[in-house]
């Protein structure tokens, strides 16, 4: 009998000193870690909206002239642009060789875009810089909303007139809201202990005005989204998503433009089976989302009208992207259309 | 003399996969690809080396009767740790190797070579068996990856070897394929050893 508990007691110390080492080690890399999934997130994020043509209306202060001193020539110059924060300064171009500049400036002035298709080789490096430029020039607000339970109102309740937060009940806490503007709230913060008090004297107010007892059980989505701009341009939406597969959350960014369209598809994060469910990350996988609603998004296996072909043996992980995918851009679309977005 | 034996005893005499069976689990999972399969290889030989040192360090102070859950315990936490490391510092190697790692916490070639050879001998020895097996664990996936991607995608390494107009057989980077692909290259193996 004692020498089971000295055996065991042996054991749990041996557990405790490895316990402590792992803890020691995550407190090291957790912050590390996260810091650079939000980087790769944030890339992904600004690759969703890169097509294959950038318009270069957006970059309208661009002067196409060169510079002869020097090895290198100036081949675009940005005086004014209508980007702010630039993580890479993107003022100036350079071109190898003098005798490109005509040719490029000739074909940008008049066709006003950028089709990587057709770009040639020695000519890569320039489109690459206004690439970059555009990406780094994009820029992501972040909101949130509350869709209604019931359908595609979003409906938030209001308690008072003057007061500081717009709450609404999630899963059984609070959510205070602060209006940002007319159209927009953003999430301030959570608290259980409010409940009672919104019983008491809440009611809930419908974007079309109505107003109905609130009995702080209902229960609303909040769903939020980035608004992708550029310059003054707008771009689209982002959201993100994170279907369950065979073996894993997929955790996928999905870029929706006006119309609810995708504009992009990127799995920033799964652990399905290497080489079969795997392959939902190559590219001709997700390019094939690209410019489809949601309700175009089915299996061509499942129904033929459907446009997405699933994985070669992974059909469940192709299943479960494509429908969550279609959930998701269908439900914002409805978000869309009930004209709280900006 | 020595070394080579050892290295060789892991690679050919002993080989992991061929020989022991053992770790067939993530061996026939994962080798759809030549290139998953060195993945596999490399991150469970980079394990192997560590786990194989660390339990010939503490194999006196580990009572016999408890060994193996304190082996498991060892190599899970190096495990973990190695995973929070890389990806915390070599992003680059995490993003191709990282979905291995989790998968080596169970398996058995890991435990295996703790419990044969590393709890039984010198932390220099352990060092070099871990080395021997695990190269021929890497040699084993890549090996097995080659012919199944060859054969089920058409490529080998990504790289295309029959063109266009091959139409891959699909059923060996399916897990029947791994059954198949590892039963002729362990019958074949024999047949050479039998040859001399």
């Amino acid at each position: 009998m004692g020498n089971v508990l000295k055996l065991g007691l042996t054991l749990m110390i041996f557990c405790l000193v490895a316990a402590a080492a792992l803890a020691y080690v995550n407190t090291l890399t957790a912050p590390v870690i996260s810091k650079y999934s939000l980087i790769r997130e944030l890339e992904a994020k600004r690759a969703l909206f890169l097509k294959d043509r950038i318009d270069l209306q957006l970059f309208p202060d661009g002067k196409y002239e060169y510079s002869e001193n020097g090895k290198d020539v100036i081949a675009f110059n940005f005086v004014n642009t209508a980007f702010e924060n630039f993580a890479i300064n993107p003022e100036y171009f350079t071109a190898e060789e003098q005798s490109e500049i005509p040719e490029i400036t000739n074909k940008l002035q008049i066709e006003q875009f950028i089709d990587f298709e057709r770009v040639p080789q020695k000519n890569k490096k320039i489109y690459n810089s206004l690439v970059n430029a555009f990406m780094s020039g994009i820029k992501f607000d972040n909101y949130f909303v509350v869709n209604g339970f019931s359908g595609n109102n979003i409906r938030l309740n209001q308690i008072t007139d003057d007061s500081v937060y717009i709450t609404a009940n999630f899963k059984n806490s609070t959510l205070f809201f602060v209006r940002e503007d007319d159209n927009r709230v953003r999430l301030e913060k959570i608290d259980e202990s409010y409940v009672e008090e919104i019983k008491k004297e809440g009611k809930i107010i419908y974007n079309n005005g109505t107003v109905e007892d609130f009995d702080g059980k209902t229960i609303f989505d909040v769903v939020e989204y980035d608004k992708v701009s550029i310059g003054s341009k707008f771009l689209g939406y982002v959201i993100k998503i994170a279907p369950s597969a065979y073996s894993s959350n997929i955790e996928t960014l999905i870029g929706i433009d006006e119309e609810g369209k995708i504009a992009g598809l990127k799995i920033i994060s799964q652990q399905e089976t290497p080489g079969l469910g795997a392959k939902c990350q190559e590219d001709w996988f997700m390019k094939q989302f690209v410019g489809l609603s949601g309700d175009e998004l089915e299996l061509r296996g499942k129904t033929p009208q459907g446009k997405i072909e699933s994985i070669t043996a992974a059909t469940i992980t192709s299943d479960a992207v494509t429908t969550g995918v279609r959930q998701g851009v269908e439900s914002f679309r409805k978000i869309i259309q009930a004209g709280v977005l900006e | 003399m020595n070394i080579l034996k050892t290295l060789k005893n892991g690679i050919i005499d002993e080989n992991p996969t061929f020989v022991l069976m053992l770790g067939l689990c993530p061996t026939l999972g994962v080798t759809s690809s030549m290139e998953n399969g060195l993945g596999m290889g490399l991150a469970t030989m980079f394990v192997l080396i560590g786990s194989n040192m660390a339990v010939s360090l503490m194999k006196s102070v580990v009572p016999s009767k408890i060994r193996i859950p304190v082996f498991i315990v060892i190599i899970a936490s190096f495990v973990t740790i190695v995973d929070m490391l890389m990806n915390a510092y070599f992003q680059p190697l995490y993003l191709k190797l990282g979905l291995f790692i989790p998968l080596i916490v169970v398996n058995c070639v890991i435990l295996g070579r703790a419990e044969a050879f590393a709890s039984k001998n010198n932390i220099s020895a352990s060092f070099l068996d871990a080395v021997g097996m695990g190269l021929g664990f890497t040699l084993a996936l890549g090996l097995l990856g080659a012919i199944r991607e060859l054969f089920g995608n058409g490529t080998v390494l990504n790289i295309s070897v029959f063109g266009s107009n091959f139409e891959p057989a699909l059923i060996m980077i399916l897990p029947p394929g791994a059954f198949f692909t590892l039963g002729f290259l362990v019958a074949l193996k024999k047949y050479m050893e039998k040859r001399g």
